[in-house]
């Protein structure tokens, strides 16, 4: 028969433990992840006496944990998304800043730019003039170099950042797989000895921070054992096995790596997969906001030197000599890819206006070249050999010694804002003026006036030539003397156009006379014109990019726009998501955070049972007592 | 439902951070005075923001072009009416000289001041703004573009500038001349008096710009009205002699000789009221022609006036004649001079037009930037305080919250 002094035991110990799980739940009420535990009471099975029941106290039969499966899930894919927007809205901030600084951006330098331009076109033969807008030309390059030099850091800290995630990734995947191994240790007698809450408590931290760096997917196995896969399927941790990413430099350009893995049977990079957590937002931050933004703003640097060249060369300097070059800048950017064997590319930018942000990537197929960009246009040579113009680029390819298969990359503006540099540095060389001038002999009896004239092919070898256009008697046409070829006998016309050597003028007026005469020559001495300073003053307020809709200033606010909207997403979607996280938080909280006050009535319920069942014991013995009297 | 001790806290530390974060972010934008501290605070808006200070700036551009440009248009101005007022002076001689009343003495005395005037003239005409720039010498403008020279006995200028006319940016679209053409103000000054040499350096020779210095005889000929004059020297190298031949039969048949003589470098050779001048060393057979032009240039005028009071060998009426044409040349150089400002003046309305639209854009473009970038401080503070008593009623709620526990009553 059970007597009280065991069932006083029973109570007592089981009350022990209920108050020792109580403590656990106190001692632990700020550890990350714990989920409060619970001591479950039972009665021990009772003792048949006869056709009597008698019961046999009590025992704690286990710990289970207060623990909700899905909102665990949730909290880890809330986890991955929100450090994803946080983790990009903070590295797009970063380009946010250097883009829109009042005093660093480039708006402010590009309007000092032009009204040093203009500047010139007010005092065209002033040397202060012209080294001061050589001067504020080098101040303007300079600031692109900063922000290249900022980019080019924004962009290695990327990489070194992705690195250091993915080696967290693989340690964390290493610390699950070790909580897995002890889930399933087992004693002597093959029961499993640590199937404790804590660990698996452990265990889920270490998920949560896992998800913290990348979207993953968790599958629960036996015995408690859980495997870890992401992107489309690739495992992490198959159960006692782990695999791990690495990084290597991306094949087709060495700046940048790639993401690989290699586990039994997916191998290779698996960049594209990876969308959600801290390695998500720098990937994506990398192609989608650092790329487009610098290849922008390379764009807008060879834009600059493009236009103001070609005006440039178009004009004529203080020497009387045809313009030259005002800026240069590095040719596109090539990457022969690893595992070539022979072949090579050039690129040169011929039309600023057909130019797009895009990189390129060009294929040997055998007999052609297709070329294809990153938006997915495309286009190919179909020869071995030759020269593709494709969206204001000049491809140089060639075959020599390539096999099929083999590929270049082509970023064509990439180097264009670090590389953008004045070349010229003679302010008599600034090229202010038009290179021809008109004129009309006083000794002309008629009315016909002539304008100061156009260049149209600034190549043209005659250009400088003195032509004299004379009229002949009777003044129905008129000789071209010294257009190259000859024109003679040109009929008159009110308002007409004469082209020749490169040039073109307008005869106006309606009584010409014959001996008439006028000239075009070269415009050398003329260092009072500024038609040529005008001309690139009026290219800032000329539509060039994309095809002809977009000024420096409209194509450099459509960067800011750019990064100001994906920071701002960003911004917005970290708000959401912390939103979500943080209910997703709470409401785990509500299900396994310990409360005090809870905690303390169960310590008072607790201690009560455990007095109750001493005085039992006291009682067992005062009845144990009063029978050895009885017998004394 | 449940609550875990955590949750009070977290609930509180969220609400703390949360309130903090919109405080400071308020206080950043009153104490920079801008709600745009960075682009993605609203990126149309800054888009925005960027093109208009480019507008802005390329405005304030103009305006200061306007000011470059109204500045040399003044002095250009202020030049012409310098010249006015020496063209008027010559006038006045003009109309003295005209006069039987005057002797040889007294039309030399007037000649000295033509000869001043003449003087200063030039030195207007060569006149250059305060950037150095010679102000009628077009795009040439580091040399001086009215030189005197002589040809011979003939002594003229030469112009060695262009007609080219410099243009400044006044806005987008629109420029405006800021050069007055000095060809056409100096040396188009329309006369019945205008010759042309067709060429004027043949074989090493070359021939000055010949000059009526008798305009009587010249006018007068037979043929004057029908045909235009024109005539050709032939210099003989043989004989060294020149003959000048009536190409149109302005005086006599067509083809007729009209003078002679035995050719000397650097004499004059005068026929039917011209006088002109060559000089070189004869190598061949040469020949010059010379017709009758639209125009004479301002300081031939004066030369041939001073030429003519000095001139003791014309009669009275040949005298008398100059003058007159004097008279009617000075007229039509004051209708050049005229022309030039009324061109400035009306180059001058465009400026005062430019400028006020310009700054009335400025004005607009700056109210839309301030309305997009500029906090407003009213709402902002009304704001912050707001922000301020939500925060410190979520740091009371928090105290109380926190303050009591079951522990408390467990003795």
């Amino acid at each position: 028969m059970p007597d009280l002094l065991n069932i006083g035991t029973t109570g007592l110990l089981t009350y022990q433990r209920a108050l020792s799980t109580t403590s656990h739940n106190i001692a632990n009420v700020n550890t990350d992840g714990f989920s409060r535990q619970r001591s479950e009471i039972q009665a021990n099975s009772p003792t048949f006496k006869g056709d009597l029941i008698f019961g046999n106290g009590s025992r704690v039969a286990s710990i289970s944990r207060a623990y909700d499966n899905l909102l665990t899930r949730e909290l880890r894919d809330n986890q991955a998304s929100f450090s994803r927007a946080e983790v990009f809205s903070q590295l797009a901030s970063t380009i946010d800043d250097v883009l829109a600084d009042p005093q660093g951006g480039l708006s402010p330098q590009i309007i000092e730019f032009f009204a040093a331009v203009q500047d010139v076109a007010e005092d065209p033969a002033s040397t202060t003039a012209r080294n001061t807008m050589i001067d504020i030309a080098d101040v303007l390059t300079n600031r692109l170099t900063n922000f290249d030099l900022r980019f080019q850091n924004i962009e290695e800290n990327t990489t070194q950042q992705i690195r250091d995630v993915v080696g967290e990734i693989n340690s964390l995947v290493e610390g699950i797989r070790d909580i897995n191994l002890a889930l399933q240790d087992t004693n002597g007698a093959g029961i499993l000895t640590k199937q404790s809450a804590d660990l698996l408590d452990r265990r889920d931290v270490l998920l949560t921070q896992l998800s913290e760096r990348v979207d993953i997917t968790v599958v629960n196995e036996e015995q408690n054992v859980i495997s870890v896969f992401i992107g489309n399927g690739q495992a992490l941790l198959n159960g006692n096995n782990a695999f791990t990413l690495g990084t290597q430099n991306d094949p087709t350009d060495p700046t940048r790596d790639i993401i690989t893995y290699s586990g039994l049977i997916a191998q290779g990079d698996i960049s594209d997969q990876i969308s959600q957590g801290e390695l998500g937002a720098l990937l994506r931050f990398r192609d989608g906001v650092l790329d487009p933004t610098r290849n922008r703003i390379g764009r807008l640097a060879v834009g600059l030197a493009e236009t103001i060249n070609a005006q440039m060369r178009d004009g004529m300097d203080l020497n009387g000599n045809l313009g030259t070059d005002f800026f240069s800048y590095q040719a596109p950017v090539v990457y022969n890819n690893l595992g070539n064997t022979g072949g090579s590319v050039t690129a040169a930018i011929t039309d600023v206006t057909a130019l797009t942000i895009d990189d390129y990537s060009a294929t040997y197929n055998g007999a052609s070249w297709p070329v294809t960009s990153t938006s997915g246009t495309s286009a190919t040579l179909a020869a071995a050999s030759g020269n593709l113009a494709f969206e204001g680029i000049t491809f140089a390819l060639d075959n020599t010694g390539a096999a099929i298969g083999d590929s270049f990359t082509i970023r064509p503006t990439l180097a264009a804002t670090r590389s953008l540099s004045v070349v010229m540095t003679d302010p008599d060389l600034v090229a202010a003026a038009a290179p021809i001038r008109t004129d009309t002999s006083l000794n002309n009896l008629g009315d016909v006036t002539i304008s100061p004239g156009r260049v149209t092919d600034v190549t043209n070898a005659d250009l400088l030539t003195t032509v004299t256009i004379r009229f002949n008697d009777p003044p129905t046409d008129f000789d071209v003397v010294g257009a190259n070829p000859a024109q003679n006998g040109v009929a008159y016309t009110n308002n007409m156009t004469v082209s020749a050597n490169g040039w073109e003028i307008t005869l106006s007026g309606v009584s010409p006379q014959g001996g008439d005469e006028f000239t075009i020559e070269s415009n050398a001495g003329g260092q009072g014109d500024n038609r040529n300073m005008l001309l690139i003053g009026a290219l800032d307020s000329t539509n060039i990019f994309d095809g002809g809709t977009a000024t420096y200033q409209e194509d450099y606010a459509t960067a800011i726009g750019f990064v100001a909207r994906q920071t701002q997403a960003a911004i917005i979607d970290s708000e959401a998501s912390e939103a979500l996280l943080i209910q997703t938080r709470e409401q785990r909280l509500t299900v396994s955070g310990v409360n005090l006050d809870e905690e303390a009535a169960d310590l008072v319920r607790y201690q009560q049972a455990y007095e109750a069942n001493a005085r039992v014991i006291a009682v067992a013995q005062t009845i144990f007592d009063t029978l050895i009297n009885s017998t004394r | 439902m449940r609550i875990s001790s955590n949750q009070i806290f977290l609930q509180g530390v969220e609400a703390f951070g949360n309130q903090q974060v919109k405080i400071a972010r308020l206080q950043e934008q009153i104490s920079t005075g801008t709600k745009l501290t960075r682009p993605s605070d609203d990126p149309l808006a800054s888009t925005k923001v960027v093109e208009l200070e480019q507008l802005v700036g390329e405005q304030e551009q103009y305006q200061r072009n306007i000011s470059l440009a109204e500045q040399r248009l003044r002095l250009q101005e202020g030049t012409l009416q310098g010249i006015s007022n020496i063209m008027q002076r010559i006038r006045e001689l003009a109309i003295q000289a005209n006069s039987s009343a005057n002797s040889q003495t007294s039309w030399n005395a007037i000649a000295a001041e033509v000869r001043e005037r003449y003087e200063e003239l030039i030195s207007a005409a060569n006149t250059i703004d305060p950037n150095g720039d010679f102000l009628f010498a077009g795009f040439q403008n580091q040399s001086q573009p009215f030189t005197q020279v002589a040809t011979g006995t003939i002594e003229h200028i030469a112009f060695s500038g262009d007609e080219g006319q410099r243009q400044i940016q006044v806005s987008r679209s629109r420029q405006v001349n800021v050069d007055i053409n000095g060809k056409d103000l100096f040396l188009r000054v329309a006369s019945p008096l205008g010759l042309n040499e067709d060429n004027t350096t043949v074989n090493g020779l070359t021939i000055a710009p010949s000059r009526v210095f008798d305009q009587q005889t010249y006018l007068n000929q037979a043929n004057f009205s029908t045909v235009s004059a024109e005539y050709r020297i032939d210099i003989n190298f043989a004989a060294g002699t020149y003959n000048v031949v009536d190409v149109n039969g302005v005086d006599g048949p067509v083809g007729g000789s009209v003078g002679a003589g035995t050719y000397v470098a650097g004499e004059s050779i005068e026929f039917n009221g011209i006088r002109t001048s060559i000089t070189g060393t004869l190598v061949a057979d040469t020949s010059f022609t010379i017709s009758q032009g639209l125009y004479r240039d301002v300081f031939d005028v004066l030369n041939g006036f001073e030429e003519t009071l000095r001139d003791s060998g014309l009669s009275g009426d040949q005298k008398a004649a100059n003058f007159g044409q004097t008279l009617a040349d000075i007229d039509s150089a004051f209708g050049q001079i005229l022309d030039a400002r009324t061109a400035i003046g009306g180059r001058l309305n465009v400026l005062e037009t430019q400028l006020s639209d310009s700054e009335a854009y400025v004005l607009a473009s700056r109210d839309v930037l301030s309305e997009l970038r500029d906090t407003d401080l009213a709402e902002a503070i009304s704001q912050l305080s707001l922000d301020q008593t939500i925060l410190e009623a979520a740091q009371g709620v928090f105290s109380r919250i926190t303050r009591s526990t079951l522990f408390d009553f467990l003795r």
